[in-house]
């Protein structure tokens, strides 16, 4: 979610510390991993929103990186190269949609444990979901990715 | 549902059909009709189908496996620190929460004890002041009177009044009574016979033959007398004039000690 190593290694360090102390406070209402996944997410959110300014200003940057790239649109896009515009993809999502977006796609969870995770209703998170993909398809045209991938 | 509530849930839906994501046929059945008539749901279709072909050619970076076996020792270094630190504020947190509520304890006492206690006790001591024997240093008007041996005749010329102290004492002219005469009682163990005195004038009991001698704090310092070691000291400044020693002096042993009773 942070798309940063040095980040989520941080925020996973903190979050099994805040685990560590506050183990007695788990009641047992849900599960184990949903409330170890809220912290992690909290944790999350809360370093985005702290770094919000800065990781702007490095997408900035970055998006001169990737419009460079699109001048050689012809070569073949590197798995390096990808993963690089995918993380400008993700980035570009507002936090909350980027959450739900990561929660859904990479670690599968269903829409009841999402609006459990963050407080809000299943059917808003759906909506969260689509939209987020659809950024992410507008992004990906806007840089004329699309067509990279069908020639692949 | 309404039909436009109808719309935004297929539109909703349409990721996790792509994904095949979804159990539910007729809802399936319902996103391929939609993407067969209608256009914009299939632009719609085309773009997510589109963004989640680059979704699965791009993967996100996962750390390598060192990070992970790594991340346990990273974790248990940083609670232990944690510990450390955590422990020192607990033990701080816990004696600030003991001391302060102790400190107030303790200043609300000494001001209850210096506003009410002491308030009480002050009238009487004023009504009784309480006058300690001997050895003790009285200033008198910044002088000290030092008196090694002391064997005072009686101003009065009465033999059977002896003072003696063969020890320092001083003569205090500061003390002041409100009335006339007042109670003075020697704390003393040699002297815990009460009397009385008039103003300026500060008694000492003997305690064998409880005579009493006044003398004048002008004549102290060169007096010098053998002392009766078994007798304490009478004492004090008095004016020759002054009748109500004469006559104290003048009882008889029987009288002094009805009046003692008495008091």
């Amino acid at each position: 979610m942070v798309l940063d190593h040095d980040d989520a290694d941080d925020i996973t360090q903190e979050v099994f510390l805040k685990l560590y102390r506050s183990l007695g406070d788990f009641r047992g209402e849900s599960k184990f991993f949903t409330y170890v996944y809220k912290i992690a997410v909290n944790f999350s959110l809360n370093h985005i929103n702290k770094n919000k300014k800065i990781n702007m200003r490095k997408s900035d940057i970055d998006n001169v990186n990737i419009r460079s790239l699109d001048i050689s649109a012809d070569e073949e896009m590197n798995s390096k190269e990808r993963t690089h515009i995918l993380e400008e993809a993700i980035k570009s999502l507002p936090e909350q949609q980027r959450a739900v977006f990561n929660m859904r796609y990479y670690d599968n969870l269903t829409y009841e444990e999402i609006s459990s995770l963050m407080n809000k209703s299943t059917g808003g998170m759906k909506a969260n979901y689509f939209h987020a993909v659809k950024k992410l398809g507008k992004f990906l045209k806007n840089h004329n990715k699309f067509e990279e991938i069908e020639s692949n | 549902m309404s039909k436009q509530n109808d719309k935004e849930f297929l539109y909703h839906s349409l990721p996790d059909y792509i994904l095949s994501k979804i159990s539910d046929q007729d809802l399936i059945s319902e996103i391929k009709s939609e993407i067969e008539n209608n256009p914009d749901f299939k632009n719609e279709y085309d773009e997510m189908l589109g963004a989640f072909k680059f979704l699965d050619s791009a993967r996100l970076d996962s750390p390598d496996e060192i990070y992970f076996s790594n991340l346990s020792v990273k974790i248990n270094d940083r609670i232990y620190k944690e510990k450390i630190t955590f422990n020192l504020f607990d033990w701080l947190g816990l004696k600030w929460k003991t001391l302060i509520p102790l400190s107030l304890i303790v200043i609300a006492a000494f001001l209850i004890f210096n506003l009410f206690i002491r308030e009480k006790e002050e009238p009487a001591q004023n009504e009784s002041s309480v006058l300690y024997n001997s050895n003790e240093n009285i200033e008198n008007k910044g002088k000290v009177y030092k008196v090694d041996s002391i064997s005072q005749k009686n101003p009065i010329s009465d033999p059977e009044i002896l003072t003696k102290n063969k020890s320092d004492f001083t003569i205090n002219e500061s003390v002041t009574f409100k009335n006339s005469s007042k109670r003075k009682h020697n704390s003393n163990n040699d002297l815990n016979r009460i009397t009385e005195v008039n103003d300026n004038q500060l008694l000492k009991v003997n305690k064998i033959d409880l005579g009493l001698l006044a003398y004048n704090i002008d004549g102290l310092d060169n007096q010098e007398n053998e002392l009766d070691p078994e007798e304490d000291i009478l004492f004090f400044k008095d004016s020759d004039e002054d009748e109500s020693d004469v006559e104290i002096l003048k009882l008889t042993p029987e009288e002094e000690k009805e009046i003692l009773e008495h008091l």
